[in-house]
C-alpha cells in the first residue's frame, strides 16, 4: 500500500474526522469506547465486522448511528431460517414494458448498500449466509449470470445472539474468518445505564449529524494502509499469529491444550491493519507494540477453534488470547 | 540519503542513551561480578584448608585472577558487547515508552522499510520530538546497590581472613609439591639412564630390552600421580633389585634357572659333573673349560659311560632349549654322536658348544656392566628420593605441631631403647614412631647387648617396612633384619667396594631427622660398617654368592649367632623377665619382664641350622604382613633360600 497514490487528506484531517464520527455517535450510544473505536477501524479499512452481544445492548443502534454519520446508504437484513439468497442479493423479476413486452428486470436486495446490518446472521441457513459472505468477499454479487458490483464503500456489520442458540446455524470457521474483527458488546455499567436512561426516557434524545460521506472513508483508509510498521513489530505479529498452532514453537500452555486450531495468515492482516488505524487515531505515525496487543483479541477471538477440552473446561478465547499476548516476546 | 540529519540526531540520541545504560548496568553488575570472583576464591581457600591443596600466596593469586577475570568479563561485556543501534533503539522505544517511535524512523531512514515521504517525515519529527523529551537520567539512574556491596566486603573480608589465618596443611603441601619435583626429576634421570641403554651399541636389542624393562616399570610407577613417597622409594628398589641381579652374571632369572636345570643334569654324571656344577653356577666360562676338557676325554670313556653321558646332555640340552637353542642343539648332537660312538663328531659337538658358552658369557659380562651401572643410577635416584622423604618429614612436622610432638616422643623413645641395647647405634630418629622405640627397646631389654648385624638388621627392616611403626610390622622387621644384619656382618669387606660404599653413604646420619639415616650407620664386630639400608640388605641377599650354608665351598666355622630368647621356648635359659604383670606362657608358668639391665646378656652359641627353622618362618610371616616393601621380599625369600641347611 505504500506504492498507493497520496490520499488526499492529511493526518490531522484524518485525525478530525476520526473524532468527529466518535463525537457524532457517542451522541446517541453510551460507553461502548471499545466497540465504538474498534468498528470505526473496521469501517475505515473497510472490512467488515461481527458483533456479538444480548439483545437490547444497542447494536443496531451503533450501526444506524454510524450510517447516518458517515452519510452512507445503510440497509437492515434481519436474518431468519427462511429467509433466502434472493432476499439479500436481489433477484430477476418479470417486468411487463409499455409496448406490452415482458422483460427480466434485476430488483438489487438489501446488500446493495454501503453498510449492511445483518441481523441475527447466524439464525439464516447456510446456503443464505454463504450468499452474504460471497458479497463480504468478492464486493459483488452474481444473479442469473449477471455480475453486479456493490459501491464502495462496502461493509457488512453482523450481529449475532451468544444466549439463543437453538435453532441458529453458526458461521463456519471458513465464513468468520471474513470478518476483521468480533466484537464483544458489554454489558454498559451502572453508570452508563443511567446515561442511557436519562437520555432515551427524557426527551431529549441525541439526533447524530453527518460529518463524512463515503468518498472521505475511502480516502481515510488510503490513508491508513501507508502508516509505516517496523521490522520488528511485523514480526511481532508474525510470531502471534504463529504462536495461535497448538504445534507451533512458540505456543502458549493454554493454545496447546486448548486450541485445536489457530488463526489463518488473514488474521496477521486484520492486526496490522487495525493496528494502523489505531495508531492514527491516537496521533501517532508509526505502530506500536500496544497497538498490535490492542487490536489482537477481537482479531484472534473468532480465529481461535478451542478444542473439546477447552469448550468443556469453559475456557473462552479471549483467556487463551490473553496469555498470548503476555507471553509472546516482542523482541526477538 | 535525505533523512540523514534527523538519522544522526536520532543516533546521536541512541549513543548517549546507551552509554547511560551501559553505566547503570556496571554501576549494577560490577559489584556482582567482583562478588563472584571473590567467592571463587574463597571457595578455594577453603578447599585449601579442608585438605591439602594450595599455598596461601597461591590462593591469594588465584583469587586475584578470579577477581579479575570476573571484573574485566563484566566490564567487557557491558561495554563491548556489540550492540547495532536499531537493537539498541528498540530498547529505549521499551525503556521510554516511545511507541517505537525511535526503531520505526531508523528503519525508515536506514531504508529498511518505505512509507510515503509526508508520513516519513512526520514520522521522524515526531520520533525526534518524543527523543527529545526524553530524560535519560530519570530513566536510568545510577543506583548502587549497597547490600551487594556489603555482601562483596564481606567476602573480601573473608577471604583475606582464610588467606592470612595458618593453614594447617601449608606443610603438608609444600611436602607435596618437593615430592612431585623430585619424582619429577627422578623420572627425567631414569628416562637417561634408558637411553644411555639403548644407545649402548655392546648389547643386543634383547639385552637392551631386558635391562630397560625394570627401568620401565619404575617410570611407570613413578608416573602414577597418586604415588606415595614410600611407593616411589620401593618402585626404585624393586627395578634396582632386578638390574642388580642381572648385573651378578648378566643373566636374567630364567637362564639363570635353565642353566642351572642343565647344570643339575650334567652334574649326575660323574664325567661332566665338573661342567654341571659351574653351569649350574652361572659360570659359563668355567663351564666351557670342563666341556672342552671332556671333549678330550671322551675317547676314554667306555661304552656305558658315553651313553650315561649322552643321556646327561640330551636332558641339558632340552633344559636350555627355551634359553639358548644353540647351545641346545650343540648339546644334543655331541649327544646323538656319542650314541653312535662317533666320539670325534662328538667332541666336535661339544667344542662348539664351549664355545657357544664362552660367547655367551663375553655377551653375559657387557650386559653385567650395563646392568651394574643402571642399578647404580637408579640407586642414586632412590637416595634422592630417601632424601626428599626426610625433607617431607621434616615440613611436615613443621606444618603441623601435633605430629611433631609425636614425632619427638618417639624419637625419645627410640634413644631410650638404644641406649639400654648397649649400642653404639646412632639415635635421632624422629620421625620413627613410639612402638619402633617400644620394640627397640624391648630389644635391647631381651637381648642386652647384641651384635652390630642384628643392628643394621633392625634398622633395615624398619625402613623396609615403610617405617609404619606399629608394632607387629616392626617385630617382624627386626626379626628379618636380624638375620640379614648377621649375614650383612659377615660379609663386610667382601661385598663390592661401591656397595660397602653406598652403605656407609646412606649410614650416614644426617642432622638425626630421619630414622633411617639415623641407623645407617653401625659398629660391626669386624669393625668394618655393615650397611645399614636397602643397600646394605642387597649386600647380603645375594644368594650363592657368599654364604655359610652347609654344604657350601666357603663354608668355614659356624658363627657365634645369638638366639633371641622366646617366652615359651624349649631348652633355653630361664629368663627372668618381668612385664609389669602377671603373664603366663605356653606351660601355664608365670613369666615376669625386668627391667634391661637385669636381663641376661644374651650370648648363645648355637648352630644356626638349630634356629633356621625359627627365623625363617618369622620371615615369612613378615612377608604376609605387608609390611615389608614388594621390591625386598624376593631379595628376603632368596637370602633364606640360600641359608637353607
Amino acid at each position: 500500500m505504500t506504492d498507493a497514490p497520496v490520499t488526499t487528506i492529511s493526518v490531522e484531517e484524518f485525525s478530525e474526522r476520526a473524532q468527529a464520527i466518535v463525537n457524532e455517535v457517542r451522541k446517541v450510544i453510551v460507553g461502548q469506547t471499545e466497540l465504538i473505536r474498534h468498528v470505526l477501524i473496521c469501517v475505515v479499512v473497510g472490512r467488515h465486522a461481527l458483533l456479538e452481544g444480548v439483545p437490547g445492548l444497542g447494536k443496531t443502534m451503533l450501526i444506524r448511528t454510524l450510517s447516518e454519520v458517515m452519510n452512507l446508504k445503510f440497509s437492515r437484513i434481519q436474518f431468519t431460517p427462511d429467509l433466502m439468497p434472493a432476499d439479500i442479493t436481489g433477484t430477476n423479476i418479470m417486468e411487463k414494458q409499455g409496448d406490452g413486452r415482458q422483460e427480466f428486470r434485476f430488483e438489487a436486495g438489501p446488500i446493495f448498500a454501503n453498510l449492511v446490518l445483518a441481523d441475527e446472521i447466524n439464525r439464516a441457513t447456510p446456503k443464505t449466509q454463504s450468499a452474504l459472505l460471497e458479497a463480504m468477499q468478492e464486493k459483488m454479487v452474481t444473479v442469473a449470470n449477471t455480475t453486479y458490483h456493490l459501491d464502495p464503500p462496502f461493509f457488512v456489520l453482523a450481529t449475532q445472539n451468544p444466549l439463543e442458540m437453538e435453532g441458529t446455524y453458526p458461521l463456519p470457521e471458513a465464513q468468520l474468518d471474513r470478518f476483521m474483527f468480533k466484537i464483544h458488546v458489554p454489558f454498559p455499567s451502572t453508570q452508563e445505564l443511567v446515561e442511557i436512561f436519562n437520555r432515551t426516557t427524557g426527551g431529549d434524545e441525541g439526533q447524530p449529524q453527518p460529518v463524512v460521506d463515503g468518498a472521505q472513508i475511502l480516502a481515510m483508509s488510503e490513508l491508513a494502509y501507508q502508516v509505516p510498521i517496523a521490522s520488528h513489530v511485523s514480526e511481532y505479529v508474525a510470531r502471534l499469529v504463529v504462536a495461535t498452532h497448538p504445534e507451533s514453537e512458540g505456543a502458549t500452555d493454554k493454545v496447546r491444550r486448548y486450541v485445536r486450531y489457530g488463526s489463518s495468515p488473514r488474521g496477521g492482516q486484520a492486526l496490522i491493519l487495525g493496528a494502523k488505524v489505531n495508531a492514527l487515531l491516537e496521533g501517532r505515525y508509526n505502530v506500536a507494540f500496544d497497538d498490535v496487543k490492542l487490536i489482537a483479541p477481537a482479531v484472534f477471538r473468532h480465529r481461535l477453534l478451542l478444542n473439546f477440552e477447552g469448550l468443556a473446561e469453559g475456557i473462552t478465547a479471549d483467556d487463551v488470547i490473553s496469555e498470548l499476548i503476555e507471553q509472546t516476546p516482542t523482541g526477538a | 540519503m535525505q533523512y540523514t540529519d534527523t538519522q544522526a540526531t536520532l543516533l546521536a540520541y541512541v549513543r548517549r542513551w546507551n552509554n547511560r545504560l551501559r553505566l547503570t548496568r556496571t554501576v549494577v553488575w560490577l559489584p556482582r561480578g567482583l562478588l563472584i570472583g571473590v567467592l571463587v576464591g574463597l571457595m578455594i581457600a577453603t578447599i585449601s584448608r579442608l585438605r591439602p591443596w594450595l599455598l596461601p600466596e597461591q590462593i591469594l593469586q588465584n583469587a586475584l585472577v578470579a577477581v579479575g577475570i570476573m571484573g574485566v568479563l563484566t566490564l567487557v561485556t557491558i561495554w563491548l558487547w556489540p550492540r547495532p543501534a536499531r537493537t539498541a533503539a528498540q530498547e529505549f522505544d521499551r525503556r521510554f515508552n516511545l511507541k517505537e517511535r525511535i526503531s520505526t524512523a531508523l528503519e525508515i531512514t536506514s531504508g529498511l522499510i518505505t512509507a510515503p515521504p509526508m508520513f516519513a517525515e512526520r514520522q521522524l519529527e515526531d520520533a525526534r520530538v518524543a527523543a527529545n523529551r526524553v530524560e535519560a537520567n530519570h530513566h536510568l539512574p545510577v543506583k548502587v546497590n549497597w547490600l551487594e556491596v556489603a555482601l562483596l566486603v564481606l567476602a573480601l573480608v573473608g577471604l583475606a581472613a582464610a588467606i592470612l589465618i595458618k593453614n594447617p596443611f601449608e606443610g603438608e603441601v609444600i611436602a607435596q609439591r618437593e615430592l612431585q619435583q623430585t619424582i619429577d626429576q627422578q623420572i627425567e634421570q631414569l628416562e637417561q639412564t634408558r637411553e644411555q641403554i639403548e644407545n649402548d651399541s655392546t648389547l643386543t636389542a634383547e639385552q637392551q630390552e631386558e635391562l630397560t624393562q625394570p627401568i620401565d616399570e619404575a617410570i611407570e610407577a613413578l608416573q602414577n600421580p597418586d604415588i606415595s613417597q614410600a611407593e616411589a622409594v620401593a618402585s626404585l628398589a624393586e627395578a634396582e633389585q632386578e638390574l642388580r641381579e642381572m648385573s651378578q652374571d648378566g643373566q636374567s632369572r630364567t637362564e639363570r634357572a635353565a642353566n642351572s636345570a642343565a647344570g643339575k643334569q650334567l652334574r649326575a654324571n660323574p664325567n661332566s659333573e665338573q661342567a654341571g656344577e659351574a653351569l649350574e653356577e652361572s659360570d659359563l666360562n668355567q663351564a666351557a673349560d670342563e666341556l672342552e676338557q671332556l671333549a678330550n676325554e671322551l675317547d676314554n670313556l667306555s661304552e656305558q659311560e658315553r651313553q650315561d653321558l649322552a643321556d646327561q646332555l640330551e636332558a641339558a640340552a632340552d633344559a636350555l632349549q627355551e634359553t639358548n637353542p644353540e647351545l641346545a642343539d650343540q648339546l644334543r648332537e655331541a649327544a646323538e654322536a656319542l650314541r653312535e660312538g662317533d666320539t670325534q663328531r662328538a667332541a666336535e659337538a661339544l667344542q662348539d658348544a664351549a664355545n657357544t658358552m664362552n660367547q655367551q658369557a663375553q655377551a653375559n659380562q657387557q650386559q653385567s656392566q650395563a646392568a651394574n651401572q643402571a642399578a647404580d643410577q637408579v640407586n642414586q635416584s632412590r637416595q634422592d628420593m630417601s632424601g626428599t622423604q626426610d625433607q617431607q618429614a621434616g615440613n611436615q612436622q613443621q606444618g603441623n605441631q601435633q605430629q611433631g610432638d609425636q614425632g619427638q616422643q618417639s624419637g625419645d623413645q627410640q634413644q631410650s631403647g638404644n641406649q639400654e641395647g648397649d649400642q653404639g647405634q646412632q639415635s635421632g630418629g624422629e620421625q620413627q614412631s613410639g612402638s619402633q622405640g617400644d620394640q627397640q627397646g624391648s630389644e635391647g631389654q631381651q637381648a642386652g647387648d647384641q651384635s652390630d648385624g642384628q643392628q643394621s638388621g633392625n634398622q633395615q627392616g624398619d625402613q623396609q617396612s615403610g617405617e609404619q611403626g606399629s608394632q607387629p610390622g616392626g617385630q617382624q622387621g627386626d626379626q628379618a633384619g636380624d638375620q640379614a644384619g648377621n649375614q650383612a656382618g659377615d660379609q663386610s669387606g667382601e661385598g663390592p667396594a661401591s656397595e660397602s660404599q653406598g652403605g656407609e653413604q646412606q649410614g650416614q646420619p644426617s642432622g638425626g631427622e630421619s630414622a633411617d639415616q639415623a641407623g645407617g650407620s653401625g659398629a660391626g664386630d669386624q669393625g668394618s660398617p655393615a650397611g645399614s639400608d636397602t643397600a646394605t640388605g642387597e649386600a647380603g641377599q645375594q644368594p650363592g654368592e657368599v654364604s655359610n650354608a652347609p654344604g657350601d665351598d666357603d663354608m668355614r666355622e659356624y658363627d657365634p649367632i645369638y638366639v633371641p630368647q622366646r617366652i615359651g621356648e624349649d631348652g633355653t635359659a630361664d629368663p627372668e623377665v618381668s612385664l609389669g604383670g602377671e603373664v603366663s606362657n605356653d606351660d601355664g608358668e608365670t613369666i615376669n619382664q625386668t627391667d634391661f639391665n637385669e636381663t641376661f646378656s644374651g650370648e648363645s652359641q648355637v648352630p644356626y641350622n638349630r634356629v633356621f627353622q625359627q627365623y625363617q618362618r618369622e620371615a615369612q610371616r613378615a612377608l604376609d604382613s605387608d609390611y615389608i616393601p614388594i621390591g625386598v621380599r624376593d631379595i628376603i625369600r632368596a637370602y633364606f633360600s640360600s641359608l637353607e641347611p
